[in-house]
């Protein structure tokens, strides 16, 4: 059974630009995302800033609240909960996020932060709730004496230790790691991945991996989704979604991801222009203005997903063959200055 | 570990590292110990009254002089601190615990409670401390809680703003987040993240404002609206001597000395916890 | 070399921390040619910013001290304040991380390109107003001239970092630091921006020190490659000599420990530890703490930069061996 189903999920946020008050704006953070995730298996979220990767991950941990659709967790729908019963379920999901300074409390003692989740959750107290937490400590690469340490005491990379240490306190089944080595350095980064995945074998865990680091995704994730102004442009397993990227966009997005390697040096796109915003997304399939093969069909209509491989998803009207007759029947959009594999 | 602990230096630390704050921190307990002890440490009764020693200036018998009921005006300062700071200390603690609270609530939930919590403190805060205080102690007449009710009702406005603004900030931080991942209750999160995070902000607040809530409190007694007499406060003795002021300016002098020495300590305590507190704002602002 | 535009010889910054002067550069020397990039790599805190905040002496006067020569076409600079000041943002420009930091969020963002113009060249308000759009629009700008008009808010991450290239090209410097440009950018921006460096550098001639911590962009950009470690170079040399045969146990941890997008089934290395702090450096090599080749000597000698090929340098003693 599938640990997370996420079906035709949507938030927006309504807020207002400019001085005084401002006109009222809807931004479209996530606009209808579906995807699943396997018992075991590290699910990767990719997508330039903004797009609303973040946002899928606090709708699903109901963080935030969802405007639409489902989310079932072991096929439990947890927009049918109530407070007390979604608070219950709580333990089963983890976060662990970005900014490791910020996501430990300054005022609160390691062993303090780790004791607190067992304690509220009766999963233990006093001597027990300690045993515990030495566990923790060790099983994330941490000496004992750390819990009685302030988070200030220790470097970026520790913190996230601890951070990991902390999301695994009520044994979750589902850990979301919202860009959770992205602000570290490349070593320190490498010793993170390879913690989690040791913890992600030892336990079973499913992760839902939200990156904008392709190489970071390809060694860590199985399979992943690529987004784009709110919504997920591609599916599939990782290493043929890299390999031979089906979307446009995602194929620009892998050949501007750097590969440590010069003698395959490619010429760097000089394509200008700013991503569009999910405030004012253009009409039709979003990705149109930057889009190499777009033509006059995608300024109007929404791709619809299709399956051209198995296994692998695609929202782009190439490969849907029901547009097949339709976008060779209308003209190109004007060529743009755009670098292209 | 090492690479941050330098920057990170504790509150206790950089608080240490100013040496007139602490001189405002003895200064301040000398003055509590004087009043807890003030049976132990008044020569004299407050009220014991001598016809026979009217309105004598400062001499070895009487340090402060005395008054016009002969008096020992030294006796009758240090009981008076009992008064002078315990309105102080109290009417700021309670205006800081429900003003405090309030403001976190509003900045905490946001939305509908902020806006009605808030609009409300801002009708409280309109109106100037003295006439808010005037009008509570003329509806309920004079006597010490009535000066505690009326300066802890102009103080709760205050906090609630104070308490505001960093509560927003804190709730924005990723481990609140994180708390509300694991499920723990919104009252758990408010007093075990929220408040421990915003704490140093209220206190630099608190240790000024019981500064002014003392020099609120003579003014009242000032205007005869505190404690009646012959009960000794700060401000009452300042009113008691003012009438005197050409014969015996001492009955003043002195007791306006005792309103500022208790002044300057808590504002030296608030400058040094500001002092402290101004690094650590400045490192969380440079880790973005 | 005629066409060598920056020479580093000897460059060394201490900082006065604990009533001790620790260096967080130490005998840092380089060269830098005209219509070169040269990528200076490491992880964070190995005193890449320090090196090129000594060679542009943007260093806080109070606890910090520089030594070594810096050589501009030839002529030694640095020591001479009103000099240098004269020398920045026109002979010699920075480009920085955040660009948000860097830019003044009160004047609008034509002005700010036209004050180095109106500082440096004298020209006139009008002119050099002018001058703006028209860089604006080289660095990809779309209706540069009204965009002139707006405020460094009003632009997004990658724009931003558009109009600092703009800024710093403004006098048409001779060298261009570039601290990590891209760092805070998503990679198809980080990729323009790349792009446009690259196309700049060549077009004007001009030498460009970049500094990363990605040994991606490094390879998708640089001819020359230096990597740092604890305030020193340790390994430096033509890039695709330094990606093919790493010499420097560092350098191969580097390479070793960034997880590749275009590779299947890959383990995961890291480098064991972390950099040490500059108060508190380990004698010898200040790698051994990390090195899995290390031996006794290690923890004794400093080693110093070996050639091992033409132009391509290490500092091992295991590796590379010591002067003879
Ligand atoms: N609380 C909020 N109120 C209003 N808008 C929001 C809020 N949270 C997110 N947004 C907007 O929703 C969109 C998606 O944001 P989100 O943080 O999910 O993006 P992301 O993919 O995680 O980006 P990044 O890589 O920068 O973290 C953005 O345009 C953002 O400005
Ligand atoms: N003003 C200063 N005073 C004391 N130490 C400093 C100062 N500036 C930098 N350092 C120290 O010098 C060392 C090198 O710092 P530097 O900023 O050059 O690192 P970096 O390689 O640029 O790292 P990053 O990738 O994080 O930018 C660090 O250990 C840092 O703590
Ligand atoms: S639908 Fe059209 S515009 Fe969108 S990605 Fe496909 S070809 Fe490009
Ligand atoms: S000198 Fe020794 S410790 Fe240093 S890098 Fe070489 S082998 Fe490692
Ligand atoms: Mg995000
Ligand atoms: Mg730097």
């Amino acid at each position: 059974m599938n640990v997370l189903d996420v079906d035709g999920l949507k938030k927006f946020f309504h807020t207002r630009v400019g001085a005084f008050g401002g006109k009222p704006v809807t931004v479209r953070a996530v606009d209808g995302v579906s995807f699943h995730i396997e018992t075991g298996e590290a699910f990767g979220l990719v997508g330039e800033s903004g797009c609303g990767k973040s946002t899928v991950g606090r709708a699903v941990l109901h963080l935030i609240p969802p405007d639409a659709g489902r989310v079932a967790l072991h096929g439990q729908d947890l927009m049918q909960l109530d407070p007390a019963e979604l608070r219950a379920l709580r333990p089963s999901m983890q976060m662990i996020f970005q900014d490791p300074y910020s996501s430990l409390n300054p005022k609160q003692k390691v062993g303090a932060a780790l004791a607190e989740p067992i304690r509220v959750h009766g999963r233990g107290s006093g001597p027990e709730a300690e045993r515990i937490v030495a566990d923790l400590l060790q099983e994330v690469g941490l000496p004992a004496e750390a819990a009685n340490r302030y988070p200030h005491e220790f470097s970026g990379g520790q913190r996230q230790r601890i951070a990991i240490a902390r999301a695994l306190t009520l044994d979750p089944d589902l850990i979301i790691a919202d860009e959770a080595v992205s602000a570290l350095d490349v070593s320190i980064q490498a010793q993170i991945l390879k913690l989690l995945s040791e913890i992600m074998q030892r336990r079973g865990l499913s992760f839902l991996f939200i990156s904008h680091d392709l190489g970071v995704v390809r060694v860590f994730c199985k399979r992943l989704a690529v987004m784009y102004l709110g919504r997920i442009v591609e599916s599939g397993p990782v290493g043929p979604v890299f390999d031979t990227p089906l979307h446009p966009y995602t194929q620009i997005l892998r050949a501007a991801s750097p590969i440590p390697d010069p003698s395959a040096r490619t010429e760097l796109v000089r394509l200008s222009g700013e991503i569009p915003s999910a405030s004012n997304p253009p009409p039709g399939c979003h990705f149109h203005p930057r889009c190499p093969f777009a033509t006059d069909l995608c300024r109007t209509v929404t791709p619809k997903t299709t399956e051209p491989v198995t296994g692998r998803h695609v929202a782009c009207h190439l490969h849907d063959p029901a547009q097949a007759d339709a976008m060779r029947a209308t003209k190109p959009l004007a060529a743009k200055e755009l670098y292209f594999p | 570990m090492s690479a941050t602990s330098a920057s990170s230096g504790g509150l206790v630390q950089t608080f240490n590292r100013n040496k007139l704050s602490w001189v405002g921190i003895v200064l301040f307990m000398v003055l509590c110990l004087i009043a807890i002890f003030a049976p132990f440490v008044a020569p004299y009764g407050p009220i014991d009254q001598s016809v026979m020693t009217r309105m004598r200036p400062p001499s070895m018998e009487h340090l402060f002089g005395t008054d016009a009921f002969g008096r020992d005006q030294f006796s009758r300062a240090v009981y008076g601190a009992r008064i002078s700071l315990s309105v102080g200390v109290v009417s700021v603690f309670l205006g800081m615990s429900v003003g405090g609270l309030l403001g976190v609530l509003a900045g905490y939930f946001g939305k509908r409670i902020d806006t009605v919590i808030m609009r409300s403190m801002d009708v409280l805060l309109s109106f100037p401390t003295l006439i808010t205080g005037i009008v509570i102690v003329a509806l309920l007449g004079p006597s010490l809680t009535n000066v505690i009710v009326a300066i802890t009702v102009t103080l709760i406005p205050k906090f609630a703003r104070i308490a505001r603004a960093p509560t927003l900030a804190v709730k924005e931080r990723a481990y609140i987040e994180a708390c509300r991942a694991m499920g723990f209750s919104h009252a758990r999160i408010i007093l075990f993240h929220i408040v421990p995070n915003i704490l140093t902000e209220i206190l630099v607040m608190a240790s000024l404002w019981t500064a002014n809530a003392i020099m609120i409190e003579a003014g009242f007694a000032f205007l005869g609206l505190g404690v009646r007499p012959p009960t000794p406060t700060w401000g009452g003795m300042i009113r008691e001597g003012f009438e005197h002021i050409f014969q015996a300016p001492w009955m003043s002098i002195f007791p306006g000395l005792c309103i500022l020495l208790a002044v300057l300590s808590l504002n030296l305590i608030g400058d040094g916890l500001r002092d402290a507190l101004d690094p650590r704002l400045k490192q969380v602002r440079d880790m973005g | 070399m005629t066409d060598t535009v920056l020479q580093v010889r000897n460059l060394t910054t201490s900082f006065y921390i604990g009533g001790e002067w620790h260096p967080a550069v130490r005998g840092v020397s380089f060269d830098l040619a005209r219509d070169e990039t040269l990528a200076i790599v490491g992880e964070s805190g190995c005193g890449k910013s320090v090196t090129v905040m000594s060679i542009m002496r943007l260093l806080p006067e109070a606890g910090s001290r520089i030594e070594g020569e810096i050589l501009l076409d030839g002529v030694p600079i640095g020591t001479d304040p009103e000099a240098m000041q004269k020398l920045r943002g026109d002979r010699m420009a920075m480009i920085f991380q955040e660009p948000m930091t860097a830019l003044n969020p009160v004047l609008r963002v034509g002005f700010q390109v036209a004050e180095p113009l109106m500082q440096h060249r004298g020209l006139s308000r009008e002119a050099a107003m002018e001058e703006a759009v028209r860089l604006l629009e080289l660095v990809g700008i779309p209706s540069a001239k009204s965009r002139a008009r707006e405020y460094p808010h009003q632009f997004s991450g990658g724009m931003r970092q558009r109009v600092m290239i703009a800024m710093a090209l403004a006098c048409e410097p001779e060298v261009l630091f570039a601290d990590e440009p891209t760092t805070a950018l998503d990679v198809t921006i980080q990729a323009q921006v790349l792009g446009l460096l690259e196309d700049l550098r060549h077009d004007k001639g001009m030498g460009l020190l970049l500094i990363t911590h990605s040994m991606g962009v490094v390879a998708a950009v640089a001819d020359r490659v230096a990597v740092m470690y604890a305030g020193a170079i340790v390994e430096t040399g033509p890039v695709d000599k330094i990606f093919a045969g790493p010499v420097h146990p560092y350098t191969e941890g580097l390479l070793r420990s960034i997880p590749r997008p275009d590779r299947d089934a890959q383990d995961i290395y890291s480098i064991p530890g972390a950099v040490p702090s500059i108060d508190k450096m380990p004698k010898g090599c200040r790698f051994a703490p990390r090195c899995p080749l290390k031996i006794n000597r290690c923890e004794t000698v400093d080693p110093v930069l070996v050639e091992i090929t033409p132009g391509h340098f290490a500092a091992c003693l295991v590796r590379a061996g010591e002067p003879s």
